[in-house]
């Protein structure tokens, strides 16, 4: 009897883990907190430089790299050197014009890019690769290289500018604006578009009540993202510019150097940033119900 | 009708050709002259621009170029693969306000947010300023800016966000049921991701590594303000050389440069034929 | 959904519309200038423009190089440019330039054109007269080796520009590092004293040991070395480099590429520079990121005005320039492409600043010397453009003024000295070897030399 008993303690006793179970509640709980942690850091190293400008455009010393006292005197005086307001102004005028011709151009485009042949379709979205993944500098003097041979023909002597800047600018929206459009096309139910041309509707018609309706979020997608290359885009404005036409980031990368960038400069981006924020957070608004419709499909 | 709306992708195809292959081919034959800029008139023909790829210059350019993007996309690719995921696994579906807060920083010019970087990567800069001022203390950061770290680090703030949106897409294009289906059969949340999550989602990687890979390789701005001229890729030594009117080794590292573009054009075409992905 | 897309894209058509509307609202003439960055007075723009009822458009560029590149490509007609002495002989070398019609400038005064240049050439300071004279024998051996006409006697090069700014090239450096000792400062009286104690040895003049001190000159004594590990910044521009260099090596900025490549490349390798590049020199010293960069002295004035506005006296400014004894000189100059569009307007704004009162404003915001000797005497003798003739250009006279006035001439005189004001002599203590024009391919041998340094 003892004996049994001091056989029964010495058995071994097999555990969960022996079966192949680990328990790793408490690892994946480190995990979540530490990951939670890195994703938030990650997110405020993306953020990081907009902090900085922000913190520099209440500086009152012109001098950036020292903070002297804190003001707002930047925000009240933005434009009042002219030589920043045209920049600026170019700035919107190219985007806004590029944005706006690129997201109608580029709609048109994948629309017909969807409905064409599908050998046709893959040689088109190869070549549509190319803007959006060639180096800024090759496109920006592949751009200029031709507009520099057309600048030879007379009467075009004067291009480089504003027409040229536009070519450009569109030349790299129009990529995002099809990419973003032709994965909703690609949603939409083929027979509601023979439905709408049975039902008499001229093709045009059709497009424009049937179809973009539909894909209004990838279009607007693609006119956020267009918009927002264009914007920022410097390298390839700066190889097709010409006639005094400068936008912001040509002005930026000019005049860092001197007596360095006064803080309106700051002042404006951060202006920028925060008032696109909330111009977004509001189409977000708009666009809630489809928000927490897409989120519900998972 | 369908050929009716099939024909608006035709003029399309025409733009296309002029701005992205007509170029390719003007830069092609100004490899093999010598000449000052566009000036037709004194065009020589010649071999010698090849010369210029054997400089020891010229290869460290390449070597720092790739290294430094290689090192870029590897980093990219394991803190975007982690934001999307979490993002992905959160309760938190709204793509829009997603993709609005990866691509809100870019509304802040380029330039101005790589100055930013760099005034930081000094040893006395704005915030060290600021803290003194507040504190009364005399503090100074690390002198980083100048060395490869600060680089690379600028290259992986500015393109991350590039990662994180197809990696994003990829995941959310993972259908529930599979999930579950791996856990039915008798995977550990480490198994069901290594063996299921990772590879449905390696479309999404692919996309996002070129994004992040070929802006940092041929980018001149961000090597040129962090690297304190020390630090010189390919895209300074191009700069460099249009602006010095030398149009035809520029053209002919362009060429370089685009050749390794097209071949990720490929991968991208082989990883998804349609090319959706990419955004 | 679909109403406020629609909403959205109405705003954006009325942006568009009304952006469109403000740049195309004026029809005046427009002057297209490309100059450096920051190398204008902004309120001097608007001057310009009200008095000649036109637009004027300040481009930039940042390099001699660049200016080169935008003129030679033409993918703009720029009608005024503002290229150092060296790229101005590449353009009228390669026939990019018209000459300086003198019957226009009004300001002068003569019958013929060559009357008005000599009128020209009297106001202008013997610094940038000595600039143009070596310009002009430069010239001559150019055209006996590229084989072209060259009018020597009539100093034709100079005929086809205006200076705009001049000065010197030096090595600017933070006070406060231990190694440098100021040595010039002024006493109340605006006298130049020394003050340095006696028995300390003045590191940076002692044998004029400058460029060897920034070279890293083994034939100094340890002592006076200065260390390795001091935070120092190199030009970026290949061109300006390689003059340092070779002033440093053979006391002259010109000498040929091809004999004195290995020296370049020895001596630029003697030393890890902390930094290549153009402007952001001069921040990185006045923030203490660096200790000693080569930069033009003029770019140190820029910051030293700031910091004078800021309140600072010049003395208690952290940082100054030092001019070697042997040095290099510019001079930043007015020219007019060929292919400009309003040649006329171009004269105006020549014209505009031959008066020394826009002159003297325009200087109020660049740290560099003034071209014109009367501008030079205004800031010396602390005086103002004439309130009732000028009201544009005249600044209230209250203590901020007085203040900024007198540092300013103590600048002025510090960093670009004349002998003997007093009596009318101008001439410049302190002047350099302007450069010369070099050939594309020695351009793109010290572009490889100073990269294989970089990358190395």
């Amino acid at each position: 009897m003892e004996n049994n008993v001091q056989n029964l303690n010495d058995v071994p006793v097999a555990k969960l883990s022996d079966y192949g179970y680990r328990d790793y509640h408490v690892l994946a709980k480190i995990w979540k907190v530490v990951s939670t942690i890195l994703v938030v850091v990650i997110i405020f190293m993306i953020y990081l430089s907009i902090l900085i400008i922000a913190l520099q455009s209440f500086n009152s010393s012109s001098d950036v790299l020292s903070f002297n006292k804190f003001t707002t005197y930047w925000y009240t005086h933005m434009f009042d050197e002219p030589s920043f307001a045209t920049p600026v102004r170019n700035t919107f005028i190219i985007s806004v014009a590029a944005t706006l011709i690129s997201t109608l151009v580029g709609t048109l485009v994948a629309v017909g890019i969807h409905y064409s042949t599908k050998r046709f379709h893959q040689k088109i979205m190869l070549l549509n690769n190319i803007p959006l993944l060639n180096a800024d500098i090759v496109t920006g003097i592949s751009i200029m290289l031709i507009f520099s041979l057309v600048m030879k023909i007379p009467g075009l002597e004067y291009i480089f500018g504003f027409p040229t800047m536009l070519v450009a600018h569109m030349y790299f929206c129009l990529p995002y604006v099809i990419l973003n459009v032709l994965p909703k096309l690609k949603e939409l139910d083929s027979n509601m578009m023979d439905a709408a041309l049975d039902l008499g509707l001229k093709p045009i018609r059709a497009l424009i009540k049937v179809i973009v309706p539909s894909i209004v979020s990838g279009i607007l997608a693609g006119l956020i993202f267009a918009f927002t290359m264009s914007f920022d885009d410097f390298v390839i404005s700066y190889y097709t510019t010409g006639n005094g036409f400068n936008n912001l980031s040509i002005w930026v990368y000019s005049s860092i150097g001197r007596k360095g960038l006064r803080p309106y400069v700051h002042s404006f981006s951060t202006l920028v940033t925060f008032g696109s924020m909330v111009i977004l957070l509001a189409i977000n608004f708009f666009m809630g119900k489809k928000g927490v419709k897409n989120g519900k499909k998972h | 009708m369908n050929n009716k709306f099939g024909r608006l992708a035709k003029p399309y195809i025409i733009w296309l050709y002029i701005f992205a292959v007509a170029p390719a081919i003007v830069m092609s034959f100004l490899i093999f002259t010598d000449m000052e800029g566009l000036d037709l008139a004194n065009l020589k023909m010649t071999l010698d621009n090849f010369s210029q790829l054997g400089e020891k210059s010229t290869l460290i350019a390449f070597k720092n170029s790739f290294l430094l993007s290689v090192i870029t996309t590897a980093i990219s690719i394991v803190l975007g693969y982690l934001v999307a995921y979490k993002l992905f696994r959160s309760n938190f579906k709204n793509k829009f306000l997603i993709l609005v807060i990866l691509i809100l920083p870019m509304w802040s010019n380029i330039l101005l947010r790589t100055e930013a970087l760099a005034n930081i990567m000094e040893s006395n800069n704005i915030v060290t300023t600021f803290l003194n001022k507040i504190f009364n203390s005399n503090i100074t950061f690390p002198q980083l800016r100048g060395t490869y770290f600060s680089v690379v680090f600028g290259l992986v703030v500015t393109y991350v966000p590039f990662m994180i949106m197809p990696i994003y897409n990829s995941l959310e294009k993972i259908d529930r049921s599979v999930e579950e289906a791996a856990l039915d059969l008798g995977l550990t949340e480490m198994q069901k991701f290594w063996k299921v999550i990772l590879p449905m989602s390696s479309k999404g990687i692919i996309t996002g590594s070129i994004m992040v890979f070929l802006p940092s390789l041929s980018g001149f701005a961000i090597p040129k303000i962090l690297g304190s001229g020390n630090i010189v890729m390919i895209g300074n030594v191009i700069e460099e050389l249009f602006n010095n009117m030398n149009y035809n080794i520029g053209s002919l590292l362009a060429m370089i440069i685009l050749v390794v573009i097209l071949f990720s054009i490929t991968i991208v075409n082989k990883v998804d034929k349609e090319g959706e992905m990419l955004l | 959904m679909v109403k406020s897309i629609k909403k959205l894209f109405i705003l954006f058509v009325l942006l568009l519309i009304s952006s469109t509307f403000l740049s195309g609202c004026t029809t005046r003439r427009t002057l297209l200038f490309l100059n450096w960055g920051e190398y204008i007075n902004d309120d001097l723009v608007t001057l310009f423009e009200e008095k000649y009822n036109c637009n004027l458009i300040v481009d930039i560029a940042d390099s001699n190089e660049l200016f080169y590149a935008k003129i030679k490509s033409g993918t703009t007609a720029y009608d005024l440019v503002c290229p150092a002495e060296y790229m101005v002989e590449k353009m009228y070398i390669n026939d990019l330039l018209q000459e300086i019609d003198y019957m226009k400038l009004d300001a002068l005064s003569g019958n013929t054109n060559e009357e008005r240049y000599q009128n020209y050439r009297d106001s202008i300071m013997p610094g940038v007269i000595q600039i143009e004279d070596y310009l002009n024998d430069d010239m001559l051996k150019l055209s006996q080796v590229l084989n072209f006409d060259y009018d020597h006697a009539r100093s034709e090069i100079n005929h086809y520009h205006m200076p705009y700014f001049w000065g010197t090239f030096g090595l600017m450096y933070n006070k406060l590092n231990p190694f440098f000792v100021d040595n010039n400062t002024y006493d109340s009286d605006g006298k130049f004293v020394s003050n340095i104690p006696d028995g300390e040895p003045d590191k940076l003049q002692e044998d004029n040991n400058a460029w060897k001190v920034y070279f890293f000159d083994d034939s100094l004594p340890e002592e006076s070395q200065l260390p390795l590990d001091t935070k120092v910044g190199a030009y970026d521009s290949v061109r300006f480099f390689y003059g340092a260099v070779m002033t440093y090596h053979a006391s002259d900025p010109n000498v040929s590429v091809d004999d004195n490549l290995e020296a370049f490349k020895e001596i630029i390798s003697r030393r890890k520079y902390k930094e290549w590049g153009g402007d952001s020199l001069k921040h990185g010293i006045a923030s203490h990121n660096l200790d000693i960069a080569f930069a033009y002295t003029g770019d140190c004035l820029d910051m030293v005005y700031l910091s004078i506005l800021d309140g600072n006296k010049l003395e208690d400014v952290e940082f100054y320039t030092y001019t070697p004894s042997v040095t290099m000189a510019h001079v930043d100059t007015l020219v007019i492409p060929k292919n400009a569009r309003h040649v006329d307007l171009a004269h105006d704004f020549m014209n505009f600043l031959l008066d020394k009162n826009y002159s003297w404003y325009n200087n109020r915001d660049i740290g560099y010397c003034p071209v014109l000797k009367s501008v030079y005497d205004m800031i010396l003798n602390e005086e103002s453009p004439n309130k009732d003739e000028y009201p544009t250009c005249y600044v209230e006279e209250d203590e901020d003024e007085l203040f900024w006035k007198h540092n300013w001439r103590l600048a002025i005189e510090k960093t670009f000295p004349v002998v003997d004001h007093a009596n009318g002599d101008y001439t410049s203590v302190k002047t350099g070897i302007p450069f010369s024009y070099f050939e594309n391919s020695d351009i793109k041998k010290l572009t490889n030399a100073v990269n294989n340094v970089k990358t190395s």
